[in-house]
């Protein structure tokens, strides 16, 4: 579904991504791990368009995305929910919502996909009404999956949808991509919670200063000695 | 009870009258300025859009002010069409300049830094006014030419209080602009887009808006509006002048700062406050003090509330 080639990404003169290759498949759960600063973010905001790919090639569903404009990436279904979630605060949930369908033109479908997504989050079905800047941060980030939900995606890419959460709540986060994997949606998943990360992939990426260091069945990785030292923190 | 002045039998009774009359005019003067200052909120409006979207000052927003008004005049007093047909054709006006203002201000230097694209409007505004200047002295030799006002002299009395027919017209679009434009941001898919853009680009561009698209409708948008306020800037004062987009740019800033910088409402306020405050001035003080009376009031007031009249939080901007 998604073929990343040999991609960099470059702040000035500092790349932040060297000459990273990944692949994504259909029905694929595939988690990219690593430090804080290894380059996880980049390589997403490469992908969906918010930042230029310095080079490399990707190709998303047969299509040559590699210079394609961020919205339409967005198009074609490669949906992105950013790091930091990215609301829009002075917006109800409910408008936060449907900004992620703006592509779609069925509105048949988009106010199934609303109850949906309402039906899968009671809490944003509750606070439909109140404004996103007001909600908490669990909410706030169930609103931005949601969000992304909402707009269909073929691929959807998550960037530390557990950032910031309590660890209830995190767990909360793990089930809801268990759930999304288990009805077949893709999904590229970037995580601290490197553990938990790779129980719910199926394959997995580690990143070290912008390069992929080691790949592979998520289940092997994280047996792995050398990664459970550098990356798990466990022996 | 309007009381016969000149018959009034005791000095005391004609402290009274005069009480009453200055009543009177100072009734009048802030109607007036309400009515009048929907221009300047028109202008802020315009200003407004820009910032909430880009957080660019666009100070080439004048000419867009200027041209409507002088497509306006053209309409107006040259080929004599009416009102209407003349305010369309100052906002389609006043749209193209807008259109230039996005090609040329703003997007080839969109990735620079935001001081850039401001910069580049100023040069703009400098330019296209002194090439106007030029134009303009070679056809007339006046400062002012005469703005047909088919509305002139006429007007609706309501006891003593007149309201000018013209001042009534340009409220009425004044305010139709505005709820128009309320229904866009509000109603449709373009606002929501806006409403997207306005808080963050990126959100725009993950959720599939074409926000370069959307930003020069925003520019034809607010340059539309800037030459509806130049048509009724001229017409209101009978005259077209090729300084009107220097005045606007001034009187637009202040309204938008005075009401709070970046909401609708807050140019609003600002506007209709500014109009008010101006002729208050001229009318309590003198013409001449009118400028610094109001500096003095905007100084005042961002001292005491430095979000503006109406100003929120930034994050409410549009
Ligand atoms: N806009 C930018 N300008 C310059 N440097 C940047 C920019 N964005 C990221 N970087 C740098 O690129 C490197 C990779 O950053 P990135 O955000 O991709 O890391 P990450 O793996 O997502 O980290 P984290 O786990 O902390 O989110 C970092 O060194 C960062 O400082
Ligand atoms: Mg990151």
């Amino acid at each position: 579904m998604l073929d990343v080639t040999n991609l960099t990404v470059s702040y000035g003169a500092i790349s932040a991504v060297r000459n990273v290759s990944l692949t994504v498949k259909a029905g694929e759960v595939v988690t990219l791990i690593g430090a804080n600063g290894a380059g996880k973010t980049s390589i997403v905001k490469a992908l969906s368009g918010l930042v230029p790919k310095a080079s490399g090639a990707t190709k998303f569903r047969d299509t040559d995305i590699s210079s394609l404009p961020a919205h339409e990436i967005t198009r074609l279904g490669l949906v992105h929910v950013p790091e930091g979630r990215k609301l829009v605060p002075s917006m109800s949930v409910e408008e936060n919502l449907i900004c992620g369908a703006y592509c779609r033109t069925d509105k048949q479908g988009i106010a199934d996909d609303l109850d949906a997504v309402m039906a899968r989050f009671p809490r944003l079905r509750e606070r439909r009404h109140q404004l996103a800047g007001t909600m908490s941060g669990g909410e706030r980030q169930m609103l931005a999956i949601g969000r992304g939900l909402m707009a269909k995606p073929e691929l959807l890419i998550l960037d530390e949808p557990s950032l910031g959460l309590a660890p209830l709540l995190v767990e909360e986060v793990f089930n809801i991509i268990a759930g999304l994997k288990q009805e077949g949606k893709t999904i590229l998943l970037i995580e601290q919670n490197a553990l938990e990360a790779l129980n719910s992939s199926d394959r997995a990426y580690v990143l070290r200063v912008g390069e992929v260091v080691m790949s592979g069945q998520s289940d092997k990785l994280a047996e792995d000695p050398e990664l459970r030292r550098a990356y798990l923190g466990v022996n | 009870m309007p009381p016969d002045a000149l018959l009034s039998p005791t000095p005391h009774m004609r402290g009274v009258d005069q009480m009453y009359f200055f009543a009177l005019d100072l009734t009048q003067t802030t109607i007036d300025g309400l009515l009048f200052g929907s221009t300047y909120a028109l202008v802020a409006i315009g200003f407004t859009l820009i910032w909430g979207l880009l957080r660019i000052l666009n100070l080439a927003h004048g000419v867009t002010v200027m041209v409507g008004m002088f497509a306006g005049m053209l309409s107006a007093s040259i080929l004599g069409l009416p009102f209407y047909v003349g305010i369309l054709i100052a906002m389609s006006s006043g749209a193209f300049i807008g259109f230039l203002i996005d090609r040329i201000c703003y997007r080839p230097l969109r990735n620079a830094h935001e001081l850039v694209p401001m910069i580049a409007t100023l040069g703009f505004w400098i330019l296209i006014e002194e090439v106007f200047i030029k134009i303009y002295s070679h056809f007339w030799f006046r400062d002012y030419v005469p703005f047909a006002n088919p509305f002139d002299g006429i007007g609706i009395d309501i006891g003593e209080i007149r309201l000018r027919t013209d001042y009534l017209v340009t409220l009425a679009v004044a305010a139709l602009l505005v709820v128009a434009l309320y229904f866009l941001i509000y109603r449709t898919r373009l606002g929501l887009a806006m409403r997207m853009i306005a808080e963050d680009h990126d959100i725009g561009n993950l959720m599939g808006v074409p926000v370069g698209k959307v930003l020069t409708i925003a520019f034809l948008l607010s340059a539309a509006y800037g030459g509806a306020a130049g048509y009724l800037l001229g017409m209101t004062a009978n005259l077209a002048g090729p300084y009107a987009g220097s005045q606007a740019v001034v009187k637009g800033l202040f309204s938008m700062i005075l009401g709070g910088a970046g909401s609708i409402p807050g140019a609003i306020v600002g506007g209709l406050t500014l109009g008010v405050l101006e002729l208050q001035s001229s009318f309590l003080f003198s013409f001449a003090y009118r400028d610094a009376i109001v500096m003095l009031a905007l100084f005042i007031v961002l001292i005491v509330r430095p979000q503006g009249l109406a100003g929120k939080r930034m994050a409410d901007r549009i």
